[in-house]
Parts: C-alpha cells; sequence; structure tokens
C-alpha cells in the first residue's frame, strides 16, 4: 500500500469525489489515465455545488498526464503506478506513488532556453524536452515531490477553485 | 495515433494526425515529418484539428519536426489547436516559436 494511502485514512478531510486506478507503466495505459479523468470530471460534477470549468479541467488534466509520462518515461517503475484523483470543497488534488528510479531536478527551465533561443534567432538552441514539470507548476498551485526511506517516489498536486 | 498526409499543388504537405499526441506517438510525428522533408516537401503544416491532447513529448515532436523542416530551408505550422494545446503553447512560452494558425488554409497562404 502506497504510504499516502495510510495517511489519508487519518486525514480529517473527506473527499467529495474520488477516482483511483493502477496504471501499469507503459505509455498504453495514458488512455486509462484519460479515461479515468473522464469518469472523474462526472463525479465531480455530481458532488461539488459549483463545477470547475473546462478550461480548468484542462489544466488540471495536462499537470496529471504529465506527472505520469515523466514517471513512466524516466522513473522505469517496476510495478504499477498508484493514482488517485480527488476532489474537495475548495481544490482537487492528484496523488501518485510509483517504486521508480528517484527524480532529478534540471539545472536552467526549458522555456527560458526556448525563449533565449528564439530572440537570437537560434533554431537549435530550441529545447525539445524538459517542459513537463514547467507545464505542471503553471498550471497547478502546488506541486510536491518526496522520495520515502522505503523507496516510494510521491508526487501531489493541487489546483484550487477560484 | 494515425497521420495523414495530403501534398497541395504547390508542393506543400498538410500532416493530419489522429488522436493525442503524447509520449506514445510522438516519435511517429517525427517520423512522419522526416519522411516529408526526405521526399522533398520542406513546407509542412500539421492540423491539429484531430487532436484532442498534446503533452510535453508531443510538443518536443513538433519543435523537433519545426527544427528538420528549417534545416532543409523549408518551415512547419501548426493549424486548429484546440483549447487544450493552445493552453500548453502558451504556458511552454512555444506559441511564438510554434505560432498557431486558425486554418490550414491560413497556414499554407503564409508560406
Amino acid at each position: 500500500m502506497p504510504p499516502w494511502r495510510r495517511l489519508s485514512l487519518i486525514s480529517e478531510q473527506q473527499p467529495l469525489a474520488e477516482q483511483s486506478l493502477e496504471l501499469h507503466p507503459n505509455v498504453g495505459q495514458l488512455q486509462a489515465m484519460h479515461d479515468a479523468f473522464s469518469r472523474f470530471w462526472l463525479l465531480v460534477e455530481t458532488a461539488l455545488p459549483q463545477p470547475p470549468t473546462t478550461i480548468w479541467r484542462v489544466q488540471f488534466e495536462t499537470a496529471v498526464a504529465e506527472v505520469v509520462a515523466n514517471i513512466i518515461r524516466h522513473a522505469y517503475p517496476p510495478e504499477p503506478i498508484h493514482l488517485s484523483l480527488l476532489a474537495y470543497r475548495d481544490r482537487i488534488e492528484a496523488r501518485s506513488s510509483d517504486r521508480g528510479r528517484p527524480y532529478l531536478e534540471r539545472e536552467t527551465p526549458p522555456e527560458e532556453k526556448a525563449r533565449r533561443a528564439e530572440a537570437l534567432g537560434d533554431l537549435a538552441g530550441i529545447p525539445e524536452g524538459g517542459f513537463g514539470l514547467p507545464l505542471v507548476r503553471a498550471t497547478v498551485d502546488s506541486l510536491d515531490y518526496s522520495r520515502t526511506q522505503s523507496g516510494w517516489n510521491e508526487w501531489e498536486l493541487a489546483k484550487r477553485f477560484g | 495515433m494515425q497521420v495523414s498526409v495530403d501534398m497541395t499543388p504547390g508542393g506543400a504537405a498538410v500532416l493530419r494526425p489522429e488522436g493525442r499526441l503524447d509520449l506514445g506517438c510522438a516519435a511517429e510525428l517525427k517520423e512522419c515529418v522526416a519522411d516529408a522533408v526526405d521526399n522533398r516537401s520542406v513546407r509542412l503544416v500539421v492540423d491539429l484539428a484531430a487532436v484532442p491532447f498534446v503533452d510535453s513529448s508531443g510538443l518536443g515532436a513538433l519543435i523537433s519536426g519545426l527544427k528538420t523542416a528549417r534545416l532543409a530551408g523549408g518551415d512547419l505550422r501548426i493549424a486548429r489547436p484546440n483549447e487544450q494545446a493552445c493552453v500548453v503553447l502558451r504556458l511552454t512560452a512555444l506559441e511564438r516559436v510554434l505560432r498557431p494558425y486558425a486554418s490550414v488554409e491560413e497556414a499554407l497562404a503564409d508560406f
């Protein structure tokens, strides 16, 4: 059982809507993640008095998809990725756990490299990768990563309403 | 992901991917662009009308395609990105590099 599942059992706040799934770490499973989101948004529409707008949902789903793709692409988890989508009155959270390699941060943000390269007309200098996590940070309010002593990577994203 | 390719009378190529442009099929799009350039079509429009979702890998494939086309003396434009694709382009500051066009015709006319 991933670490945060134990925590949520003693948490004060219960989610108004939840969707959890196990994703086998291959790109074919990205469809399963998007399908889970479709189900989740339907639950959210029923459970929340003011469901978020389409663009809000698009931003959140994009962020979670980037985190999951990063896990598949860089962490090489040997087992399924646990993913939970949780809706509360004031925010939506996504939590993932995997047993892959630890995450290491890059030095220069690629969108900064892209801006500089574009300004200089330097085509080769425009990066083709590394946009994932900056994209996540631009679309959600908080992004936290931790590595537990027992070897779990935990990602937690939260986006507040309004 | 399927990618259909149409040639215009002027020798430009319109690539129409169908499905998500993400980690799963970024490589396919890069190959399609490389094939088009190998076949001497260096002016390329990627029509995103049938692409419901673009992630950073998909963006990377478009950037790679842009570089391939420009190195061959041509260019690559994107047309008809949906709301999600526009969000992604804006937030990565790549909308100045991959300038989106509202239609394939407008993208072709600007060559």
